[in-house]
């Protein structure tokens, strides 16, 4: 039924009194929760972001990029860190779809082992930044950055307990198919959104000046 | 059944209340009128839907409550009534959000001649700033701030050179004359609103916002912040005086300009020192103050601090009282450094001194129990109750006890504190009455007492930062 | 997978055996949901505590010692916050929600009862970290339930060392709370109805705490963004909302903030969140008055699209909170319009409730006589929102005792009155027990009539300009002397609706202590949630077999039936018609 038809509906008459339409959407519910979560994680990115382009065209405002001697201008080790959070996501990708169990488990330990090995990358990152000199409340680049990898952070470890969660009922035998592809589809998530920030925290001033102009915010 | 007749007593009662209540909005005093039609318009429009909706709610409740074997009639919905319900809302909402949206495009555009003024808040007072005679504000930040620039004015922007600082919270305005008012503000959120006027903006910190009007009759009314800015909020008082151009000029011919504020003065403590000859007698030749002459302890004061005193003395602010004996003493003496340059040296002298604490004379008081008393002074006297000159605030420690009593006594009595001009007066009063009675003077003074060294030590003096002694 | 066997999923429910296991770690739904609502009113009893205390300062300024300009604004402060969070959507989404959605969609739980159980007990966390607050150094944060920086981490502003931060902790674990219980009821809503449950067949109930959910979901992330913005600020010194500032003489290191951007983040959160407390109470009141007048609710598809587009447009209307912030002056015009066009939906709530009323059967119970008096409430209320929506309006009643009175009437009052007809009506259902009419009727009065006398006034106090938050109001020139014998007498009554409270508190002990079992049905409600096997309805809530569903949830009165009501689940051959069956009528 189309959502228009849904609404005009007029369940009061005589003829449908008695009916029994079938209201079955053909979808488990893991998955509208899942979608509903990661629609409340990605405003939540959104609104950080919003605010982000806005302070970014505040005049003291430096960019972690642009210049030779800013740490970002070569991002070599936020690559390596996406390359890590590229392998866990794989690796569940491949873990919902194989049919042999030890190859599963393998796969799903990989899933939780990078995207942990992730977190301790950035936080290296984290130091290293620190070492160079740019501390948390130094510049509003630098809180930006410290805040979103750290949020971020948070829900990969948010993520892990789940996985942890999900990985011993499949030990144990549970059917965990919808889980485990849920599992699956936030890793995803959480890839495509470290890509966004690694994008967003890393521009050069002039690139921030375009974006904000695009949203009305410069 | 007595449901129907409570909401249809409701309806009267509110249509009487609103006829007869006292307290309706004061009288206009500028030219935002449009602001008053919408409200009327929306008191109308209103005003029938309400009697409307409850009155038919009434009558169904009385003609519709159960009673014998009747039924409910069946009636899911009914398109055309609800259509039209929908029409007649639609219209009245827009009746109301047209003339709203014409005045409000009035109100977001200041007109080119407007005089251009600055209001400044800072927790919790009101100061002001007129461009001078170029006309432009200079820049100013919170940045710039420091003890000799407490405007924060740019002072390397030749624009501002000629601001005048109105170091007071009575702004006065001429009549008939548009104004433009920016609004600035060093520390948190304010709000610039006199009910007369209608309109009101926030000051933010970090950016400058305005607001315009055309004050249209002469009068005094007050500035209230209404935007919540922290424990005193509501002693951030201010008072707009609205007069004729000849004495709004007059007015403010008397007050410098932001360079002149900035030229440094030099002292001369040899004249100093003679002219203190004349208040040695009382408070001590080490100004440390003297019980038996009713002399306070001027040796821990800051030279800002006494310079306001003695003004408010000569000008009638303070001492004025007829029962205050002691003030009028003073109001004599402080005539005879009514000239700049002698009220200078005389307290260049004074700060010369080392600062010496007089001795708790008070017993009684519970100073633990006083600590929560003094809960509310230390933002702006200090944790150490050492005072804080960019609020002007006093230091309180090791001023004679006897003296504060007296004083926060005459802040409760109205003998200070009351007249218009005293800067800080409403706000003291009010804080006053925070003490709510002796048992707890006594408390907040033995706490007071414990901020400060012992007795007739010397304190260390500095000259610099907030507790300037 | 089907929907029927989601929501007939016997092993999702677990079966404990012990008291620990049955009351305290539960994942049955109603216990979660009494659980929820007991915390909510317990956090609610100390608001209202919080709010006489202010109220004693405002009547008698200056008399108690116990009050200073500090723990005013603390008493304000927590009052607002607990009230619109902790006790209204707590107890409208996690208490109402969690109890009669299972029922009213005809499930057994909710679809994931453990994720349910933890966001009962994050919240009695969250709780439990706000009311620490009190007792921490400084005590709870006074810097307005709004919390605007930089005001709200500075000195001179109480509780700004550890209240603040305990105030933005405990918000954070409130939002997850709300997330993990939000998701439950969404996907419970969307995808565990039982056969023959469509859409428009749900109780408006149901819709209202499902858009509500939705508009929560959404929402809260912009008051998590805040807070996690605002507790870097305060405890790592960054400048997010904090610029250049000196601070009680004292120059700080933040630079470049901006203030702003925090109201922009807080209202995009605060006024989705009064819809989130209103839709549930829109939908609620609908069916007690419906029930209660024996009639279908009045234009039943309107009723839904209204809901439906009231939660759209609240997403859009927030900076009407924000007209003298300072913002750019251009928004008050987009802002003023989607503000007052919203009022259109709204008022259509309004005339069809009245309409549900006319040509009913009105039978003037407790719930019915709280339903009348939140119509008036509500009427009361929303005009006085037009005020305010309306940008040149709000510039002279502005942060007034007319805001004050506003938002009291709307979102005080109002949702009181629907809480109170809710927990009348469900009594029944929840503990098969009905409470004392004449308590309750005692209850209503003194609770409509002392709100109302508490807050008409103050709407003229504002119009005259009366400011809010003040601690004390001192003289000034235009406010005349009755202003001060006026609050005294709003204290007056507003401890006099505090005390009517404690009637309600002694009925409620009273009734389950020694009232008499209630009928199973006693208003003869059509809604599912009567029709269990059991009431109160047991672990599972349907027996063996779950409900089908053959009609919507409206049927009363149908021409033609004998019964003035036809439960949802009643097939059209088992319904008892008069000779010549059912009679038709006009569309």
């Amino acid at each position: 039924m189309s959502w228009t038809q849904i609404f005009t509906d007029k369940p009061w008459l005589p003829e449908a009194a008695g009916e029994v339409p079938d209201t079955d959407t053909g979808k488990a519910p893991g998955q509208i929760a899942l979608r509903m979560l990661l629609g409340a994680i990605t405003i939540l990115f959104l609104l950080f972001f919003v605010t982000f382009i806005e302070r970014s065209q505040f005049q003291d405002f430096h960019a972690l990029a642009g210049e030779p001697w800013q740490p970002f201008t070569d991002s070599m080790r936020l690559w390596v860190n996406t390359g890590v959070l590229l392998l866990a996501s794989l690796c569940l990708h491949w873990a919902v779809r194989t049919s042999q169990k030890q190859q599963a488990i393998l796969l799903l330990l990989g899933g939780g082992f990078f995207a942990a090995l992730f977190v301790v990358l950035q936080v290296s990152v984290w130091q290293f930044l620190y070492n160079l000199g740019y501390g948390l409340a130094e510049n509003p680049a630098n809180s930006y950055f410290y805040m979103l990898t750290g949020v971020h952070a948070t829900h990969i470890i948010g993520g892990l307990f789940a996985l942890l969660l999900v990985g011993r009922k499949y030990l144990a035998g549970a059917d965990t198919g919808v889980a485990l592809r849920a599992c699956a589809t936030y890793w995803h998530y959480l890839f495509v959104l470290w890509l966004v920030l690694f994008f967003m925290l890393t521009r050069t001033p002039e690139t921030y000046a375009i974006i904000a102009a695009f949203c009305g915010l410069g | 059944m007595v449901i129907a007749l409570i909401i249809l007593g409701l309806v009267v009662v509110t249509i009487v209340f609103h006829l007869l209540s006292p307290w309706w909005l004061t009288p206009i005093a500028s030219n935002w009128q449009a602001i008053d039609t919408t409200i009327e318009i929306s008191f109308w429009v209103t005003g029938a839907v309400f009697i409307a909706v409850n009155l038919f709610l009434a009558w169904v409740v009385w003609r519709y409550r159960k009673h014998g074997n009747n039924k409910a009639h069946y009636e899911p919905e009914n398109k055309s009534l609800e259509s039209w319900l929908t029409i007649i809302t639609t219209i009245g909402v827009v009746a109301m959000l047209t003339p709203g949206l014409i005045a409000w495009g009035k109100i977001i555009h200041a007109p080119d001649d407007a005089q251009v003024v600055e209001a400044i808040g800072q927790q919790w007072q009101w100061t002001f700033r007129f461009p001078g005679e170029d006309n432009q504000l200079g820049g100013a930040d919170a940045r710039f701030v420091t003890p000799e620039n407490p405007f924060g004015l740019d002072p390397d922007d030749p624009e501002g050179q000629d601001d005048i600082l109105v170091n007071s919270q009575r702004l006065h305005l001429p009549l008939n004359q548009p104004i433009k008012l920016y609004l600035r503000s060093n520390d948190v959120l304010h709000n610039f609103a006199v009910p007369q006027f209608r309109v009101k903006m926030d000051l933010v910190p970090g950016t400058e916002t305005y607001q315009w009007f055309e004050p249209t009759r002469e009068g005094e009314f007050d500035i209230l912040c209404e935007e919540l800015c922290g424990l005193a909020h509501y002693t951030m008082r201010g008072m707009v005086v609205v007069e004729s151009q000849e004495n709004f000029a007059q007015w403010l011919s008397e007050y410098p300009t932001f360079a002149e504020t900035q030229i440094e003065k030099t002292a001369d403590l040899a004249a100093g020192k003679k002219l203190y000859g004349n208040c040695a007698a009382c408070h001590g030749a080490d100004a440390a103050g003297n019980e038996m002459l009713n002399a306070p302890n001027l040796s821990i004061l800051s030279a800002d601090y006494m310079a306001r005193q003695l003004r408010y003395y000569r000008d009638g602010i303070r001492g004025a009282h007829p029962q205050d004996n002691i003030g009028k003493q003073m109001v004599s003496m402080a005539g005879i450094v009514s000239k700049p340059e002698d009220e200078r040296n005389l307290l260049a002298y004074i700060q010369s001194l080392p600062a010496i604490a007089s001795a708790p004379t008070r017993e009684g008081g519970n100073a633990k129990a006083g600590a929560a008393v003094y809960d509310v002074c230390v933002a702006c006297h200090g944790a150490e109750a050492q005072g804080k000159g960019l609020l002007s605030a006093p230091r309180l420690a090791g001023q004679a006890d006897w003296y504060l009593y007296r004083q926060l006594k005459h802040y409760s009595m109205g003998w200070r504190g009351t007249h218009p001009k005293d800067q800080f007066g409403t706000q003291m009063r009010f804080m006053t009455q925070t003490i709510q009675n002796p048992e707890r003077l006594d408390d907040l003074l033995a706490y007071i007492a414990t901020l400060a060294p012992q007795a007739s030590t010397e304190l260390s003096v500095s000259s610099t930062g907030d507790d300037r002694l | 997978m089907s929907h029927v066997a989601i929501a007939d999923q016997e092993a999702h429910l677990h079966h404990p055996k012990t008291f620990i296991g049955k009351y305290i770690w539960s994942q049955d739904h109603k216990v979660i949901a009494i659980q929820y609502a007991s915390t909510a009113i317990f956090v609610g009893l100390i608001a209202l505590v919080l709010s006489v205390l202010m109220r004693l300062q405002l009547g008698y300024p200056d008399q108690f010692d116990f009050i200073n300009p500090n723990s005013y604004l603390q008493f304000v402060t927590m009052h607002g916050m607990i009230m619109v969070i902790y006790l209204l959507t707590a107890l409208l989404l996690g208490g109402f929600g969690n109890y009669l959605i299972p029922l009213m969609v005809g499930t057994r739980d909710m679809v994931f009862p453990y994720l349910n159980m933890l966001s009962y007990w994050f919240y009695l966390l969250s709780v439990i970290v706000l009311l620490a607050s009190f007792f921490a150094p400084g005590g709870p944060t006074g810097a307005g339930w709004t919390l605007y920086p930089p005001q709200a981490i500075l000195e001179g502003t109480p509780g700004v060392g550890s209240g603040i931060v305990l105030m933005l902790l405990s918000l954070a674990i409130f939002i997850v709370a709300f997330t993990m219980g939000g998701l439950n009821y969404v996907t419970t809503v969307l995808q565990a109805r039982t056969r023959g449950m469509t859409l428009m067949r749900m109780p408006l109930t149901i819709w209202g705490i499902f858009t509500a959910t939705i508009l929560g979901l959404f929402a809260f992330p912009a008051l998590l963004v805040s807070a996690i913005m605002m507790l870097f600020d305060t405890l790592a010194g960054t400048s997010f909302f904090m610029p250049a500032i000196v601070s009680l003489g004292e120059p700080l290191e933040h630079e470049g903030g901006s203030p702003i951007l925090f109201q922009h983040l807080f209202w995009f959160f605060g006024h989705p969140e009064v819809y989130i407390v209103a839709l549930p109470a829109f939908g609620m009141i609908s069916d007690v008055l419906s029930v209660h007048a024996r009639k279908n609710i009045f234009g039943y598809r309107m009723m839904v699209w209204a809901i439906v587009i009231i939660g759209g447009l609240s997403f859009i209307v927030w900076a009407h909170h924000m007209y003298v912030s300072g913002m750019n002056p251009y928004f008050g015009f987009f802002f003023a319009t989607t503000t007052l066009i919203i009022a259109v939906p709204t008022a259509i709530k309004v005339y069809n409730w009245v309409l549900t009323l006319w040509r009913g059967n009105i039978h003037l119970t407790v719930p019915m006589l709280f339903a009348i008096g939140f119509i008036f409430t509500f009427t009361h209320g929303g005009l006085s929102g037009l005020f305010l929506g309306n940008v040149v309006i709000d510039l002279p009643l502005s942060d007034t005792f007319f805001v004050v009175a506003h938002f009291h009437m709307v979102m005080g009052v109002s949702p009181i009155m629907v809480l109170f007809a809710a927990i009348y009506h469900w009594f029944p259902l929840i503990s098969g027990k009905q409470l004392h009419t004449g308590m309750g009727k005692i209850h209503f009065w003194g609770t409509f009539l002392g709100t109302y006398a508490i807050y008409l006034p103050m709407h003229y106090l504002g119009f005259l300009g009366v400011p809010r938050r003040y601690y004390a109001l001192g003289d000034s020139s235009f406010m005349p002397d009755s202003v001060h014998s006026m609050n005294e007498d709003i204290t007056l009554a507003a401890i006099i609706v505090a005390l009517f409270q404690l009637v309600f508190i002694f009925n409620v002990i009273w009734t389950l202590r020694k009232g008499p079992k209630s009928e199973r049905n006693p208003w003869g409600a059509a809604s599912l949630e009567w029709h269990t096997p059991d009431v109160p309805p047991d672990q599972g809530n349907w027996g063996d077999k779950l409900p089908t569903v053959y009609r919507w949830a409206y049927d009363y009165s149908v021409p033609g039936a004998r019964q003035d009501f036809i439960p949802q689940h009643v097939p059209e051959e088992d319904v008892d018609y008069e000779p010549g069956g059912r009679k038709s009528h006009k569309t």
